[in-house]
């Protein structure tokens, strides 16, 4: 029986009458944007926000080598070991279209793909995948007061775009926008500045940003500086090879008589093994697809199962229904060894 | 129950569509966010941010429960990423007292233990508790594995018995 204290603390949790109307003349609002928006072609609201962001940045880029030789607003810079980063000021942030276009499967990054992106910085991170097919589609990584984004090139990578006048400098021979953007007073009376970075490498945009006190802004500005001396002379990273699916073997319980398991292999290989008294062990090959894992065998059987970070959850699947129970966790108990060349 | 119109995404939803989807779920949208953000005011935007997404997105839903565990699961995880932001972690959300301009809402002790479980366990503390679902509904709308969901609620009743007594199922 649900506790009542809870029901009862909750019961006089709602949104009050002024905020019901503000809200459903925006959703209104934004429903009717939304509607106009479809009847154009597929073609124009793909290409529309590339194609006014090409424009913007252009536009920028311009005023941006004007502005620099007018003596306007204060240019910080940054002495790095790989060259001299410049922050310009921004204007002020807005919205952007941030939407992936498809859904989106999410899971922490392993220690050994944080590594590969981010190096000795201490960040944790966790990626965005389709679901579609489990590709990596966006990567977001924090320490301390370090936001790092990587996207695949041509995405947007965030929903708030600081417009700033800004043009490039080099760093270990990558071209890198940088700026700076400083907030109105909070409550307490203090002022905030955010410094950003982007620049692109590999297959990847990466943006990244540093934000605190006003007061704080030359150690801000240093601690932007040495990450952006990090990635710029680093590998350059790759994250069209990452995938949702962890390689590894993964196991329905403990006992090791009555669980079963399965092995992702990182060429898209399977094996299926049972409880120990069955002797029968599908292979084959599998896939993610529209959010599930599909293993199919050589024999033609296919097994279902929904993946969830680092667990995969049964849901069906030939012989093995009648083993194990449909919604049986089988949970990641050894990662695929790395290769050693 | 109220028909749920199934839309293919980019064909999006009429008004009427819409508000209707908004009624039928803005309090239980409105309390998972109240949960995390503790104000009216925050709550209200982040309500506002759960539906525009749902808006955008136009997703292809199977009837109301859907429906209700897509708003959910966005509502929740938009409200995390706001906690996140460096400049909320600047301003420590927990010293500040939950006062609005323009309403007020009132907390008692009960209410206020749960606003301070950590984060992982406020959605499904109050899909249990007050919505009634069990623990494998949870899991399915919230596209966690069961034995997450039910070790969550094992630790959240942990946490509520030490800090109120009484018997918590």
């Amino acid at each position: 029986m649900k506790n009542q204290r809870i029901i009862d603390a909750w019961n006089k949790i709602a949104p009050s009458d002024a905020a019901n109307r503000q809200l459903q003349n925006s959703l209104l609002t934004r429903n009717q944007a939304v509607r106009k928006s479809a009847k154009k072609t597929l073609w124009q609201r793909r290409l529309a926000p590339i194609a006014s962001l090409a424009l913007c940045l252009a536009a920028v880029a311009a005023l941006a080598l004007v502005f620099a030789n007018s003596g306007g607003e204060q240019v910080y810079t940054a002495q790095l070991r790989g060259g001299t980063l410049r922050f310009f000021r921004s204007a002020q942030s807005s919205q952007q279209t941030f939407d992936f276009g498809v859904d989106v499967l999410m899971r922490d990054l392993t220690a050994q793909e944080t590594g590969l992106l981010f190096g000795d910085l201490d960040i944790q991170a966790e990626g965005y995948f389709s679901a579609v097919d489990g590709s990596a589609m966006h990567i977001e990584g924090r320490g301390g007061n370090i936001k790092i984004l990587f996207g695949l090139q041509g995405n947007a990578l965030t929903d708030t775009v600081i417009e700033t006048e800004r043009t490039s400098s080099q760093i270990n021979g990558v071209s890198v926008a940088a700026g700076y953007f400083i907030t109105n007073k909070n409550s307490r009376g203090e002022r905030n500045i955010i410094y950003i970075a982007s620049f692109d490498r590999g297959d990847a945009s990466i943006y990244v940003e540093c934000g605190g006190s006003l007061q704080e802004s030359a150690t801000l500005r240093m601690e932007i500086g040495k990450v952006v001396e990090a990635l710029t002379s680093s590998e350059a990273p790759s994250i069209a090879d990452m995938e949702y699916l962890l390689p590894g073997l993964y196991r329905s319980g403990t006992n090791l008589l009555e669980s079963a398991s399965v092995n992702l292999q990182s060429d898209h290989t399977f094996v299926l093994f049972g409880p120990a008294v069955i002797s029968y062990a599908p292979h084959g090959s599998y896939a993610l697809e529209n959010g599930k894992l599909i293993l199919r065998s050589g024999g033609g059987e296919l097994y279902l199962f929904t993946p969830d970070a680092d667990t995969l959850i049964f849901e069906s699947g030939a012989w093995l229904e009648n083993w194990i129970e449909s919604g049986s966790v089988f949970t990641l108990t050894e990662t695929e060894a790395a290769d050693t060349k | 129950m109220a028909k749920t119109p199934t839309a293919a995404r980019g064909s999006g939803y009429t008004d009427n569509e819409i508000l209707d989807i908004y009624e039928r779920n803005k309090t239980i949208v409105y309390r998972v966010c109240f949960a995390y953000m503790k104000n009216p005011n925050d709550t209200e935007d982040a309500v506002q941010e759960t539906f525009l997404r749902f808006i955008k997105a136009a997703p292809a839903l199977q009837g109301a429960e859907h429906e209700k565990a897509w708003l959910l699961r966005t509502a929740s995880n938009l409200c995390k990423n706001r906690l996140r932001h460096w400049w909320r972690r600047r301003e420590n959300i927990e010293a500040h007292e939950m006062v609005s301009d323009t309403q007020e809402i009132e907390i008692n002790e009960v209410l206020e233990c749960v606003l301070r479980l950590p984060k992982k366990y406020k959605t499904v503390v109050y899909l249990y508790y007050y919505e009634g679902y069990d623990s494998a509904e949870i899991a399915r709308m919230l596209r966690k594995a069961p034995s997450t969901v039910r070790n969550h609620l094992h630790e959240a009743r942990n946490i509520l018995r030490k800090e109120l007594g009484g018997d918590w199922e």
